[in-house]
């Protein structure tokens, strides 16, 4: 029986599947996306959208931190020095789909969903082990918020007194993703450093629609966008305590965002079935993102065991910008706080060092837990936190080095009094970590 | 075994993907106390018109057989609504393709007009004296307005007209038969001649000839005529000479003026808004009792909506509608809400509207609109709109 061919067709097909998933992920989390696909919290409407990141599939299933993770078998890009420890090329990617149950005081809740690419990574070793370049686009923050206001209106008192229903859509989309490019490298047996250059940009559009169920009616949206674009850096340290006991390990790591300013533009437009007009003038400044740096620790007792804790802080109470965002009066109120996330995780990998394992002793099972306090409230004497419980699973391929990625977080954010909003959100991640050696030559030629 | 665990794959990266996106969304206003408003509330606002009145903008008033008027109009009346005005009917013919050559061989030596009259406005008692002038150079009937002048060279003769629907004769001179036999007889009648008009010096009432059984007739052997079809019209109009009716705005077809209608489209209700729906409606007033016994006048019911820009060419064409029962005319159109939307984020060079009457209708029936303020019926826009301030 000739396998060969078999196992070629399989991993071939399979990719491509999986590649058809990641891009009709890739082409739904655009602006332009279908409605039930663009709704999220309205906490996403402060600041420059709610703070998201996306460090590996592996982190995400492990509360979401992982500096102290290396990059062997999935691209960490949450610490560059981790890119030094690669000997694959790796590309992965994934798609978060999130549903919000949204909450305010009394008994009113909305449903909302979005689907969106978490991320995709793509590393490879200039030196196995020693040096090597990662590569990252992900999102740095999203916006993503929909509130809708039926009303009735006569608009024709002389006629008659019928009341045309309509329809008050607030939305709110974007947000700012980051392009990131950066090389680790290990400086002696126990330090590893690296370094990487991340291109922010996006755009926020907010809008206020106005449709009506009549083709008496043209249906008109307000839509304000902001452009932002600049460059920050990363600089980051892993360093593996030595002398542990026997199939023990620890790393302590540490990573610096070097804070930078985003040019920003922003206007604002009246938008119809077919034209779309320029109201005003085009405003343009700066805005000042704040420094923040992050501490983790991984720790693995036995090989079959990985145990992470992350403390992460952004001086967000520093934020400075010439425009205007919700949240934050550029000439009064600034609802900012320094934003601080602790989360923690553990990894269950039966199959560790064993590369002959089976299947089912190959997958992974990852718990996670986090805590975020958010940089930004809607009110003054408010601040937002959220709580949450991540999990996933790791299901290896045939493809050695290759997993399918499931991931599960399930958390809260907000609350329902004082005239905010309690969101309760589930997550489903996706995401194909693909593995391979590139760049071998042949053995014999 | 191979083939069903892709299979299986298959269908499980399927049903994820399936899970992914096949999300259930119901928002609703929670989170509207956190959201600032793009734009205000939507409301609704009548605004009156800040001017009705006279444009200086002729109807559509010429025509072929295929297209355009189909009549040509001529008199002079006083209207009681309307005042003074008069129209110059310009007629032209055409040569029939089965013309004899016993027809060509010999001098003509009779010729007539042949007017089907069917359409009066005016005092249908009194007849109405016609001179008939030669028209000296071609003239194109398409897209020509009322305010269009034809030169009248010579006059050829005269006539009284009896404005009564109904077939009409007016002899042509022998004078002017001598004169014109070559180019009567010729294959290019049409480069040689070009038409009649038609201008009255005396009556009131306006008279209407359709280019069905309108002809010019001639002969040149007894017992053989020639006909020659009506091809062209074309109704010039006097402008008005301030005898109107004041205390109403009409709108009258066939003339060489329009009626213009403003609104302030940034009006200090909304100042710059996004505009949802815009009614422009105007109310008729019953003017029947103006008019004395015997005074024939038809109004026409579809009534046009055209935009003006600033530069006082560019002209749009909006919408019809029909005058109701009730008098109400009502213009509800999304490219009307378009055009003052544009006005209204000062996009486009909006400067009026104008009311005409379509092309079809070739008459000079009046249409008399009240004015004033809403409440009394005047000219106004109904405006849903959101405020952008």
């Amino acid at each position: 029986m000739n396998l060969y061919p078999t196992y070629k067709m399989y991993r071939n097909r399979s990719v491509l599947w999986i590649g058809v998933v990641l891009m009709m992920g890739t082409g739904l989390s655009t602006p332009t996306e279908a409605q039930s696909l663009t709704d999220g919290s309205i906490y996403s409407r402060f600041g420059v959208g709610l703070r998201r990141s996306f460090n590996s599939s592996r982190s995400q299933a492990m509360g979401g931190g992982g500096i102290a993770l290396p990059s062997s078998q999935y691209l960490n890009t949450s610490n560059p020095a981790s890119y030094s420890d690669q000997y694959l090329t790796r590309f992965s990617g994934g798609l978060t789909y999130e549903k919000i149950t949204a909450s305010a005081e009394g008994s009113e809740s909305s449903t909302l969903a979005s689907g969106s690419l978490s991320g995709v990574n793509f590393g490879f070793p200039l030196k196995t082990n020693v040096t090597g370049v990662g590569i990252s686009f992900a999102p740095y923050s999203r916006m993503s918020y929909h509130v809708d206001v039926e009303s009735n209106i006569i608009s024709d008192p002389e006629a008659n007194n019928t009341e045309s229903p309509y329809l008050t859509s607030f939305k709110g989309s974007g947000g700012l993703q980051s392009l990131s490019a950066g090389i680790g490298h290990r400086v002696s047996t126990f330090l590893y450093v690296g370094s990487s250059v991340d291109f922010i940009f996006g755009i926020l559009d907010e809008s206020q629609n106005s449709s009506f169920n009549s083709t008496e009616f043209t249906d008109r949206s307000v839509v304000g966008s902001t452009r932002l674009s600049g460059i920050s850096a990363t600089a980051g340290f892993r360093f593996i305590v030595p002398n542990m006991p026997e199939s023990q390990g620890l790393v302590v790591a540490g990573t610096i965002h070097l804070p930078t300013t985003l040019k920003a533009t922003r206007s604002k437009a009246l938008v119809g079935a077919t034209d779309r007009d320029t109201l005003g003038t085009t405003l343009s400044g700066n805005v000042n993102l704040p420094f923040g740096f992050g501490l983790g620790v991984a720790y693995q007792p036995v090989p079959k065991w990985t145990l992470i804790s992350d403390f992460e802080f952004e001086n967000w109470s520093g934020f400075k910008s010439d425009l205007d965002f919700p949240g934050y009066d550029a000439n009064g109120i600034a609802n900012t706080n320094n934003r601080v996330r602790i989360s923690a995780g553990a990894e269950f990998w039966p199959a560790a060092r064993r590369p002959f394992a089976t299947w089912t002793q190959r997958i992974a099972y990852r718990l996670g837990l986090y805590t975020e306090q958010s940089y930004i409230s809607p009110l003054p004497d408010q601040k937002i936190g959220a709580f949450g419980v991540t999990g996933g699973l790791s299901i290896p391929s045939l493809i050695p080095g290759t997993t399918i990625d499931f991931n599960l977080d399930v958390g809260q954010r907000g609350k329902s009094s004082n005239g905010l909003i309690q969101d309760r959100y589930v997550r489903f991640g996706l995401n194909l970590n693909f593995g391979e050696r590139w760049f071998d030559r042949p053995p014999l030629g | 075994m191979t083939n069903y665990f892709l299979f299986r794959h298959r269908l499980v990266v399927l049903l994820l993907s399936f899970v992914i996106f096949s999300g259930c969304d119901d928002p609703s206003q929670v989170g509207l106390d956190l959201v600032d408003s793009q734009a205000g509330e939507t409301e609704v606002a009548t605004i009156p018109s800040s001017f009705i009145g006279p444009s200086d903008f002729g109807d559509l008033s010429g025509g072929t057989t295929t297209a355009g008027s189909f009549r040509a109009l001529f008199g002079k009346v006083v209207d009681p609504v309307a005042g003074s005005f008069s129209m110059t009917g310009y007629v032209d013919f055409v040569n029939s393709t089965n013309v004899t050559s016993a027809f060509r061989a010999a001098p003509v030596t009779f010729a007539d007009l042949e007017f089907n009259i069917d359409y009066a406005h005016g005092d249908t008692l009194t007849a109405v004296s016609v001179d008939l002038f030669d028209i000296g150079s071609d003239w194109v009937p398409n897209n020509a307005r009322s305010d269009t002048f034809l030169v009248a060279q010579t006059l050829v003769t005269r006539a009284t007209v009896n404005p009564k629907k109904g077939k009409i004769r007016i002899p042509l001179p022998s004078a002017w038969i001598t004169s014109h036999d070559s180019a009567l007889r010729s294959a290019n009648f049409v480069d040689e001649f070009h038409g009649f008009a038609l201008r009255a010096t005396a009556g009131n009432a306006i008279i209407g000839v359709h280019f069905s059984g309108s002809s010019m007739r001639a002969s040149s052997v007894p017992g053989d005529t020639v006909s020659f079809s009506m091809s062209k019209v074309l109704s010039a109009s006097s402008f008005v000479n301030g005898s109107e009716n004041q205390a109403v705005a009409s709108l009258r077809d066939g003339a060489a003026e329009t009626l213009a209608l403003r609104f302030p489209t940034e009006n200090t209700d909304f100042g710059q808004a996004a505009f949802h729906r815009v009614i422009v409606r105007l109310n008729v007033e019953n003017v029947n009792s103006l008019y004395p016994a015997n005074f024939a006048h038809k109004a026409p019911t579809r009534v046009g909506l055209r935009a003006v820009a600033i530069d006082n060419s560019t002209r749009l064409d909006l919408v019809v509608a029909d005058i109701s029962p009730e008098g109400t005319l009502t213009f509800d159109s999304s490219i009307l809400a378009n055009v003052v939307q544009s006005s209204n984020l000062g996009n486009s060079g909006l400067d009026r509207f104008e009311l005409y009457f379509p092309v079809e209708s070739s008459t000079v029936g009046i249409v008399a609109f009240k004015k004033g303020l809403p409440a009394t019926f005047g000219p106004r826009a109904v405006i849903t709109y959101t405020s952008l301030n």
